[in-house]
């Protein structure tokens, strides 16, 4: 009974947000506010249970140091007040400079000096070749400063316009081939999802 | 080997970009390359103005990073110029501390400009994972005029993309999330890619210390190139 | 602010020590980042509150919806803490409710996927007749059929995907880990942050 019920409701979810593709409707609507309720629940479901299990249950053991992320976390509700509502952007550039700290470490090996590496290769076949030219050229797009800028002015072809132009085809392949993929991936997803309404859902109404 | 090479690269990195920021501070404007879409924000909310519509700025889920210091940036700028305007600014955020730092940036925006009491924080609205739902319906039920979408986005963002583009809004987005940038770039008007979301706070404040390390950027950016070049010139020899 | 440009500072240099006193301090201070930001979303929750309480107080048009909204907010919330995520309860609305509604709005991409196809694949200038082809040659190099008339076509796909896309979205990789880099030590020092008190813009 519970699954049949589990499914049909399954289904009219579903349905209601297919509704949107032909029109905002009432169903809509309220599909759309029960699922930003839950998700908000969830989130605060979640945090509560984080801040119980990596600060609280330390902190009733004798771990003194977690009172420091409780407070700071405390300190984000003195916006309310009008006298104190400065000390609420301490923990929030607490939360900055810590996620600024994991970006520079992780941009710097995984995506700067890995990826470099990872290009140096024998020029030797076209491939290689393809490869090399296409990153050197798409990171020739993105410099801000230009070099010989008069020349580009007057309306000369300057060899790092050229440069820049190479690395903008390079990209359009790239978007297009990544577009190309996606659009038969969501698809079969789509496909997916009208199996479960055609071969669960209905024969659930249907009795 | 990847980690202390990343570690020096760091270094020098930093100390380029502290003596860039100081001897520019007080120095010459350096010209930057124009930005499209950076200067087609103006003319959004420019339009959303005169049609007395909404401007609608999107920070998305994913981590919290550098994606979103960027569109922080661009969050305080918007806010300025629909301040500067009267035009009506609705912040969707689906992270809860970029929630919190997005009311201070827009509250920090009106306070420049001298209206603080005309900022109302529900303009701001926190709407966790349920966001792109929730989008979706703020498409329907406000008019918008400018749509900003800024920020690491996943797989919802051809949906909030194409739908805004359905609303009729100048869409203006950016990302460095190169699995979303096709999507990106397909519906929008504007799409800033990758890199140039980093900079927009420098090109739109074109304050010079912060110039400072975007020659540190340039300068990186040579060496990768020089790097890449050099090496596989001598690997290709080395091979033979 | 002080306490961005330390915990930015550790943070890094953690990362390098690997060991040793600030290598602690540094994975305390980033699990302290998630338990903070969890406070956080008491913040995102009372927004949600007076945006939707204000709307059911003015009895605005949309009033019932927000009305919902609260209600589902209140009755997981309570369910959550008190049963936990991993009750069968909660589990059974999760499943029956948030997962249905999540596939669903998923899957609203494969329309839109089309609608933008046709305004992307529009032949504009070169660069969008670049992005055509390439689309064209990866997705009909997935279709069976044409790949039966076409022998080369699931190759060259393939190539396609794995060389110059590769190259392309390489070169915006790196390109835009040294802007997060320097984006990120403007926030570190300081520079990015005026909207919270310091800095400057």
């Amino acid at each position: 009974m519970a699954q049949s019920i589990g499914t049909f409701l399954s289904g009219f979810f579903l349905i209601t947000v297919y509704s949107y593709l032909f029109k905002e409707s009432r169903l809509y609507r309220y599909t759309e506010h029960i699922y930003v309720g839950f998700a908000a629940a969830h989130a605060i479901v979640t945090g509560w249970h984080n801040v119980k299990d990596q600060a609280l249950s330390p902190l009733a053991d004798g771990q003194w140091l977690m009172l420091v992320p409780l407070c700071f976390g405390c300190l984000l509700y003195a916006k309310f007040t009008k006298r104190y509502s400065y000390l609420s952007r301490t923990p929030l550039a607490f939360m900055m400079g810590v996620a600024a700290g994991v970006t520079i470490t992780g941009a710097a090996e995984a995506s700067f000096v890995k990826q470099i590496r990872a290009t140096i290769l024998p020029l030797n076949n076209l491939d290689n070749i393809v490869m090399v030219l296409g990153t050197v050229s798409t990171l020739a797009f993105f410099l801000f400063i230009p070099l010989g800028s008069k020349k580009a002015a007057n309306g000369k072809r300057s060899f790092m316009s050229l440069v820049s132009n190479l690395g903008r085809a390079t990209m359009m392949v790239a978007f297009g081939s990544s577009f190309g993929f996606v659009v038969m991936a969501r698809l079969s997803y789509l496909i997916a999802r009208l199996q479960f309404l055609f071969s669960k859902v209905f024969p659930v109404i249907s009795q | 080997m990847d980690r202390l090479l990343s570690m020096w690269f760091l270094v020098v990195f930093f100390l380029v970009s502290v003596l860039a920021m100081r001897r520019l501070s007080n120095g010459k404007d350096i010209p930057i390359r124009r930005l499209q879409g950076l200067d087609a924000i103006e003319e959004a909310i420019g339009r959303a103005t005169e049609m007395g519509s909404t401007s609608l700025f999107i920070i998305p889920g994913g981590p919290f990073d550098a994606q979103a210091f960027a569109a922080f940036d661009i969050l305080g700028y918007v806010a300025r110029e629909t301040a500067k305007y009267d035009t009506k600014l609705v912040v969707v955020n689906a992270l809860p501390e970029a929630h919190a730092i997005s009311v201070e940036v827009v509250k920090e925006a009106y306070k420049s400009l001298g209206k603080e009491d005309a900022f109302d924080e529900s303009c701001l609205r926190f709407l966790s994972s349920g966001f792109t739902a929730g989008v979706l319906g703020i498409y329907e039920r406000e008019k918008i005029g400018a749509n900003f979408l800024f920020g690491s986005f996943y797989l919802e963002s051809l949906t909030l993309a194409e739908a805004g583009h359905e609303t009729g809004a100048i869409q203006v987005s950016g990302t460095a999330n190169t699995h979303q940038l096709p999507f990106l770039v397909a519906a929008c008007d504007y799409t800033l890619i990758g890199e140039e979301i980093y900079a927009a706070g420098t090109y739109l404040s074109r304050n010079r210390a912060q110039i400072g390390s975007l020659v540190a950027q340039e300068i990186g950016k040579y060496v990768g190139i020089g790097a890449i070049l050099v090496l596989s010139i001598a690997a290709t020899f080395a091979g033979s | 602010m002080a306490v961005g440009f330390l915990s930015g500072l550790i943070v890094i240099l953690k990362y390098f020590a690997q060991e040793g006193i600030i290598s602690r301090i540094g994975t305390d201070l980033i699990a302290w980042r998630v338990t903070v930001a969890a406070f956080a979303l008491g913040l995102g929750a009372a927004n949600l509150i007076q945006v939707h309480a204000r709307a059911i107080i003015r009895r605005e048009k949309n009033a019932d919806s927000s009305f919902l909204l609260l209600a589902t907010m209140a009755v997981f919330t309570v369910l959550g803490v008190v049963s936990g995520p991993n009750s069968a309860a909660y589990k059974w609305f999760w499943d029956n409710v948030y997962q249905p509604i999540y596939g669903g709005i998923a899957s609203l991409l494969a329309f839109m996927i089309v609608s933008a196809s046709y305004r992307a694949f529009k032949v504009r200038n070169w660069q969008s007749a670049v992005l055509m082809i390439s689309a064209l040659i990866v997705i009909l190099g997935q279709v069976g059929l044409v790949s039966r008339v076409f022998a080369g076509l699931p190759s060259l796909s393939q190539w396609v995907m794995s060389v110059p896309n590769t190259a392309g979205m390489r070169g915006i990789t790196i390109g835009g880990a040294l802007g997060a880099i320097a984006l990120s030590l403007r926030v570190i020092l300081g520079f990015e942050r005026s909207y919270m008190g310091g800095g400057q813009q």
